[in-house]
């Protein structure tokens, strides 16, 4: 499978600032997230991707198009929401999408831009001026920019930024929608672990200007998270005190009166938990292996370079 | 369907002309416009009460509009990272450049000139008065003036990044040179002001025009050639080098 991304010995300097150092990406796959801390160089490296900013030295390319030779090349085929972005306050949502459907060269530009505010959710609001919007409501519209003739590769930074769970959760809707009805491929930056988890099918950690992690979510939770398990009891609350006093529990978290905890490696849990169980007079009602968390993940990989 | 020239001049008419920066440029061109009338009907007096007053009255009117204009087109729309949106549709960076740099240019030229051409009309209709020559000469100085203006405004803009600094910068170059310098008319650094460079142009050119007809009045001696050489040079070519180097500008920095 040819990479999305590519970068090879990218370094990138501002001033003083080492924002990019001699950084190695390959991201393979139909959903991409790019995580890290604030500074570690996300936009950066997605600037240098879009061509905002040329790197000092190594090479780049999106779809296996050169940053710097095929640039039109990689803006025909990518939508992209800035971080950040700025739209005409003076256009009308409709109006907005038409223009970027023109300049798009995608034929019925105006039909398509309402379809588009539709996926969203802003056909309500389509005829009314940007400036008149919610913050919420902008992200949205900068969604839809994005997405607007369904490019092959949408880059996405800090997607879910100014809108509320039931907002982020749509758009993560909406992601899941294009990516599997459309095969439109994803590349979101963001430091919300959840949306990585819940959409991403390969991820690469960034941390300092360097590429610290990369691989599917699956690979990197099996190597840097215990084993994981769901244990649903009659008493949550009591059950998962008493776990946390064990010796063999590495961490316990809740989720949906379920209890999710990772354990040391080499303990057999379903033997472990109806002793504990028995001992508390709690009824297990269920014990299964579930994935680990990207935030175990994430604490593993970013935490020893600091 | 439009090219793609046509769609970015569309989109930057459509955004940075929005209510109320058109209207509020027009009201003041045409307040300062009004301010003056002629019935001489010489040529070389007509300079002094039409086309001095013109210039002396615009240059305040030219130098605030490019600082608005420009300064939003460009300063403005990277720091509110409105061009970083523009540059993520499948359009170069002088593509963009080009139809924003025009599109304000000209926008800009058709206002003032046609107050000026409201004024060539008024002076027809009502004193009989037909001199093409000489407003074709007028035009041609408003627009480079226009076109010096716009260069410079915009070539701080890109080097600036920001709307406040890039207006401060301008404004106390412009204003700098309009009140800083000496007024002494024999001096060719005074003809870089644009209150007296246009003007002093045009009684150059016609002067000459006429001369060279052998028509008409003939050489009063003023300006001298190095002096209109000076304001010839420094809105022109320190135009065309502005301009230059804000297409190389445009093209090299960094939208982070």
């Amino acid at each position: 499978m040819e990479p999305v991304v590519d970068m090879k010995g990218v370094t990138k300097r501002f001033g003083k600032i080492l924002a990019l150092d001699n950084l190695n990406l390959q991201m393979k796959g139909k959903v991409l997230g790019l995580i890290g801390p604030n500074g570690a160089g996300k936009t950066t490296l997605i600037n240098i991707l879009l061509g905002y900013t040329r790197p000092d030295t190594g090479e780049a390319s999106v779809l296996g198009y050169d940053t710097k030779t095929e640039l039109a090349e990689i803006k025909r085929r990518v939508g992209i929401l800035p971080e950040k972005p700025g739209f005409p306050n003076s256009f009308t949502g409709v109006g907005f999408l038409t223009r970027v459907a023109r300049l798009r060269k995608i034929s019925n530009p105006k039909e398509c831009a309402k379809e588009t505010l539709e996926t969203v959710g802003l056909s309500q609001a389509g005829q009314r001026a940007i400036r008149t919007y919610s913050m919420g409501m902008y992200q949205r519209l900068g969604l839809a920019q994005a997405l607007i003739g369904e490019p092959e590769l949408v880059i996405l930074d800090e997607p879910a930024a100014n809108l509320d769970p039931l907002g982020r959760l749509d758009v993560l809707d909406v992601i899941s929608k294009y990516s599997q009805e459309k095969g439109v491929k994803f590349l979101i930056s963001t430091h919300i672990l959840y949306d990585i988890e819940r959409t991403c099918d390969w991820i690469s950690i960034i941390d300092a200007g360097k590429i610290r992690e990369q691989g599917s979510v699956e690979q990197l939770i099996q190597k840097y998270s215990g084993p994981t398990y769901r244990i649903s009891v009659s008493d949550p609350k009591t059950f998962a005190s008493e776990l946390a006093k064990t010796d063999y529990v590495k961490s316990v978290t809740f989720q949906e009166n379920a209890i999710i905890v990772t354990i040391k490696a080499k303990t057999n849990v379903y033997e472990k938990t109806m002793q504990l169980a028995k001992r508390a007079k709690i009824t297990v009602h269920e014990v299964r292996p579930v994935l680990g968390s990207l935030d175990e993940v994430f604490r593993a990989v970013v935490k020893p370079s600091k | 369907m439009k090219s793609k020239l046509g769609e970015l001049i569309a989109w930057e008419l459509q955004d940075n002309w929005s209510f109320p920066v058109l209207e509020i440029i027009a009201v003041i061109t045409t307040l300062q416009v009004m301010s003056f009338t002629t019935i001489q009907h010489d040529t070389t007096i007509l300079v002094n009460v039409v086309v001095k007053p013109f210039f002396s009255n615009m240059s305040f009117v030219i130098i605030i509009s490019a600082t608005v204009v420009f300064g939003k087109s460009f300063a403005d729309s990277i720091e509110k990272r409105k061009l970083v949106v523009l540059l993520s549709y499948p359009v170069s960076r002088t593509q963009v450049f080009i139809a924003k740099y025009l599109t304000n240019l000209l926008t800009l030229f058709l206002i003032f000139g046609s107050a000026l051409l409201a004024q060539g009309i008024s002076l027809f209709l009502f004193d009989g008065f037909f001199q093409p020559v000489l407003w074709a000469f007028t035009f041609l100085y408003l627009l480079l003036a226009v076109f010096f203006t716009s260069s410079l405004m915009t070539l701080i803009s890109l080097t600036v990044k920001q709307l406040g600094l890039s207006t401060l910068i301008f404004l106390i170059y412009m204003f700098g040179i309009e009140y800083g310098l000496p007024i002494n008319l024999t001096n060719p650094l005074t003809y870089l002001s644009l209150d007296i460079g246009p003007w002093a142009s045009v009684q150059y050119s016609i002067t000459w025009y006429t001369n060279w007809l052998n028509i008409g009045i003939s050489s009063t001696g003023w300006p001298p050639q190095n002096c209109f050489l000076t304001a010839i040079s420094y809105t022109l070519v320190g135009g065309v080098a502005l301009f230059l180097a804000s297409l190389v500008f445009i093209n090299r920095i960094d939208l982070d």
